[in-house]
């Protein structure tokens, strides 16, 4: 086993490393003319592992992002030693509060869709701290710069880094490989024809020359692409719909930067435009998140139901028992799951309390009738016989068990009823 | 052993488990049966990195070969990954002494349930170190349609239970796919008689692996060596999900066994072994010995059926409470079955000579009775010489239907149900026992507890009536309602006259 000491430093190394390599890769992605980086994935990084990685690894997670940005800060942005040291205790301060909200609200919150919105406002709060924190260091550090350009570039590219980059981490932070009960191809082909068709529209109206193609429609086409890269999204399930929504809003950022798509129309600064559509994905990335904590918060509630629902059957199958309950007003019967399993075929056929106590024995008819009507018009809450019922031709004997529910009134408005077969064996053997 | 045997491999990861009740199953049908756990199986899933398939079908061929010599007739059964090496075992060893039987042969890993990804398995099976320590998991569904049983099952697996690996290294999904290659080649060579059972919606492994399997071994010129049982309502684990007991007929079916004999039924599912039937039998036989047929009526189901022949007094079919009193009205006097010869059992019934006495009549035949689930179901009497019983009994046979007092009874019954208020207890206890006692005779059983009120005071009220003749009670009870009805008309009328008075 690795000793607490090795496994820090291990997280340490392994933070650091993903934060350089993720940046690099955001910075070859979009130049611009600001100091901030315009795409910046590694504070989706950040992010990402903070919600995934058990509390007491957190100091880890940030020491290793806290180095990596100080390095950053010094090989990249040539802040200095000073200037790299507060660079770092702006990313890793931002990135620490938001991660802290939304984690404290995800973890106490069992709603998907609240799930989801603490997650957004943990990403939105990292975005407006680092970048009233990074904007007042490139002031401190650069005196002239535009300071609102610095402070939207930081937190747009922040806010949609983790935007995009976080739910990868956090989906598959479960991950399996599975011998089945996985995505099927089927499924996995479908979100892939979603996504080879976000690909084609997305090349076409973000691509270079898109105006010469389109005329002046072409600033109106933005949206044209997206839906295509929610389904594949929403086909794919949590794993495959977030990387889809990394890859598809990288290659959308790419393209922008590189001088194609409507937003490449007017710029008040060079990678402007990359910002812009950065705001632009960001959108959808929260829509996707929407959608997908809208489905899986239904995928959970089915699997909830269903779950109760083979508790409940079970329970009742196993001790011989059906429930029912009637309409105190018109005596219509609601038969339980396990009825038919019970009582045969002809459970079906009991429809009305009539219906029932036609078939009770002639001796102890009258019997059942005055317990039920003195259930049903409050006289008694409850009522327990025994007799025997003619059911499949057979005699079976039973015991029903009849209580009453009231309304708020006091008023008797069903009649719940327990129905015990005597012996089970006997519906079984008319089956049989 | 002059006893068939059959040799039963589980699949990957799993135990004996795989093959639900099969053992048994075998048993019950007068196989021996032979199992054995695979290497790396049975204790945890990281042993089974360095396991080879070769490791796997040396196994099974050690204990193939440890056992054939000791039957005329031993088959091989496989489920799953054990289908494969019981197929590759009856192909290498030219097994030929019984038959073959694979259930979900995985040819295939193709089933609509196994993830996009499982085409880049070949690729990873190259990268260093990751066949070895990546886990391929075990996931819902598991392999069973049955929602109720999947429950279970992963109930099973959360408790940590020791009959299924939850999850199997990488390295050995390669060895299954080096065995699935093996299985490939030569099928033509298997010489035995071989059934493969799938289900169509197996998740793991598609229905184009059972064609595969039984195309190649029984295709062209060895058309009708292999067949295929197809499953409706199944998914990859045939032996535990709905249509087991389907699995279960179709391979005792192809051994030749009676899939009845393997639950000790008949074929109308007795739903009890040889000596349950005997000892019910001998039970039946005690009773109708000493005349007794309230207690033969005892060990029956509440419409137990006496079928009496002839055109007599005692002929029809009696059946129930009611069948039995009628019954008793002719034969308490003194019928006695005896002399029993021995009995033969088949198909869920028993066939005993018997002779039935009264008086100076001592009439030979047959008893035939019907068992279910140690359950009397009916019992028929076919004498040698019916003539013979009509001439001694004499008279008309009973009518078919009910008495006139049997009718009024039961008119006073329905009637009762038309009752508009309902009486008040002492009437209500008063209808109940003449009822009974009228449709049933005297109360028998246990007294009900303290606790249920109810039940005991019904028990009482009829107990009270001890007793009392059938058909007074059945006279008693329509005179009843007959009076209750009158006094309902009576205040209705008062009711209807009342604000003209």
């Amino acid at each position: 086993m690795r000793s607490s000491s090795t496994k820090f430093f291990g997280t340490v190394a392994l933070m650091a490393a993903a934060y350089l390599l993720v940046g690099a890769l955001s910075r070859a992605l979009a130049n611009a003319q600001t100091h901030t980086v315009a795409v910046w994935l590694a504070a989706g990084v950040v992010f990402g592992a903070l919600l995934v990685a058990p509390w007491r690894q957190w100091a880890a997670v940030l020491c290793g992002a806290a180095l990596a940005a100080a390095v950053w800060g010094t090989a990249a942005q040539r802040l200095g030693l000073a200037g790299s040291l507060l660079f770092a205790a702006a990313e890793v301060t931002s990135v620490a509060v938001g991660a802290w909200l939304a984690r404290s609200g995800i973890e106490r919150d069992t709603d998907q869709v609240h799930r989801a919105g603490y997650f957004v406002l943990g990403a939105l709060a990292t975005g407006l701290i680092g970048a009233t924190l990074g904007a007042e260091l490139w002031r401190w550090h650069r005196p002239g710069i535009a300071y609102g350009a610095e402070w939207r570039t930081w937190a747009t590219s922040t806010a949609v880094g983790i935007l995009l980059a976080a739910p990868v981490i956090a989906a598959f932070k479960d991950f399996a490989v599975k011998r089945s009960g996985g995505m099927g191809m089927a499924q996995f082909g479908a979100g892939l024809a979603a996504f080879a068709v976000f690909v084609l529209v997305g090349w076409s109206v973000f691509g270079l020359g898109v105006e010469q193609r389109f005329g002046t429609v072409a600033s109106t086409l933005a949206y044209l692409p997206m839906p295509f890269l929610l389904l594949a999204s929403m086909l794919w399930g949590a794993r495959g719909g977030s990387v889809a929504m990394l890859v598809g809003a990288l290659l959308l950022i790419g393209l922008t930067a590189a001088g194609g798509g409507p937003f490449v129309v007017a710029e008040a600064f060079v990678g402007e435009a990359v910002v812009e559509v950065q705001a632009y994905v960001a959108v959808w990335a929260m829509l996707a998140l929407l959608l997908q904590a809208l489905s899986e918060g239904r995928r959970g509630a089915l699997a909830d139901a269903r779950a109760w629902q083979l508790r409940y059957e079970r329970t009742l199958q196993a001790s011989g028992v059906a429930s029912v309950e009637f309409d105190a007003v018109t005596g219509a019967a609601l038969w339980g799951e396990g009825a038919a399993a019970l009582l045969g075929p002809e459970a079906a056929d009991l429809g009305r309390i009539a219906d029932w106590h036609a078939r009770i024995d002639p001796g102890d008819r009258p019997i059942a009738e005055r317990a039920w009507q003195a259930v049903v018009q409050g006289r008694q809450a409850g009522a327990i016989d025994s007799y025997s019922v003619r059911l499949g031709g057979a005699s079976v004997p039973v015991e029903m068990s009849l209580a009453a529910v009231h309304g708020p009134d006091g008023a008797v408005e069903q009649v719940a009823g327990l129905l015990r077969v005597a012996a089970a064996k006997v519906a079984e053997e008319r089956r049989g | 052993m002059a006893e068939p045997a059959v040799f039963l491999i589980h699949g990957l990861g799993g135990t004996q488990y795989d093959l639900g009740s099969m053992h048994k199953r075998l048993k019950n049908a007068g196989f021996v049966t032979y199992s054995l756990t695979l290497p790396g199986h049975g204790t945890r899933p990281e042993d089974l990195v360095q396991v080879r398939a070769e490791d796997w079908l040396e196994a099974v061929r050690l204990k193939y070969r440890e056992i054939v010599g000791q039957h005329e007739v031993l088959h091989l059964m496989g489920m799953c990954m054990g289908s494969l090496l019981a197929v590759e075992t009856a192909k290498r060893e030219r097994h030929a002494t019984g038959q073959l039987v694979a259930l979900a042969p995985p040819i295939y890993i193709d089933g609509w349930a196994t993830p996009w990804y499982r085409g880049l398995r070949p690729l990873l099976y190259r990268v260093p170190g990751v066949p070895a320590r990546m886990k391929v998991a075990e996931e819902d569904p598991y392999g069973i349609k049955n929602e109720q049983l999947r429950a279970i099952v992963k109930a099973k697996f959360e408790r940590g239970e020791n009959f299924h690996y939850g999850w199997v290294p990488l390295a050995c999904l390669r060895e299954v796919d080096r065995l699935r290659a093996m299985v490939m080649k030569d099928l033509g060579k298997i010489e035995c008689p071989t059934l493969v059972v799938h289900a169509r919606e197996d998740e793991l492994t598609s229905l184009r692996s059972a064609n595969y399997l039984v195309e190649s071994i029984g295709g062209k010129k060895r058309a009708g060596r292999a067949r295929m049982v197809v499953l409706e309502d199944s998914y990859h684990m045939v032996c535990v999900d709905n249509d087991r007991e389907i699995v279960a007929r179709s391979v005792l079916e192809f051994f030749g066994a009676s899939a009845a004999g393997s639950l000790g039924m008949g074929v109308t599912d007795a739903g009890m072994t040889g000596t349950e039937m005997g000892a019910l039998l001998a039970g039946a036989q005690s009773d109708l010995g000493a005349g007794d047929f309230a207690a033969l009526y005892a060990r029956g189901i509440p419409d137990m059926a006496w079928f009496q022949p002839g055109a007599n007094r005692t002929s029809g079919v009696h059946r129930g409470a009611k069948g039995l009193a009628r019954l008793q009205a002719w034969a308490g006097a003194g019928v006695r079955f005896q002399a029993f010869g021995a009995p033969s059992f088949n198909a869920g019934m028993a066939v005993v000579p018997a002779t039935l006495t009264e008086g100076r009549l001592a009439s030979q035949g047959v008893l035939v009775v019907v068992m279910r689930k140690h359950k009397l179901i009916e019992v028929r009497w076919f004498p040698d010489q019916g003539e013979a019983e009509d001439a001694h009994f004499g008279g008309e046979p009973v009518a078919e239907g009910p008495s006139p007092a049997e009718k009024a009874f039961e008119a006073a019954a329905a009637a009762s149900k038309t009752l508009r208020t309902a009486p008040d207890n002492d009437t209500l206890l008063a209808l109940y026992s003449l009822y009974k006692q009228g449709s049933i005779g005297d109360v028998a059983g246990a007294r009900p507890g303290v606790l249920d009120v109810l039940g005991r005071a019904k028990f009482d009220a009829w107990a009270s009536r001890k007793g009392l003749p059938r058909e007074q009670a059945m006279a008693d009870y329509a005179k009843l309602v007959g009076s209750l009805q009158a006094r309902e008309a009576q205040a209705g009328t008062g009711v209807t006259d009342g604000p003209s008075a």
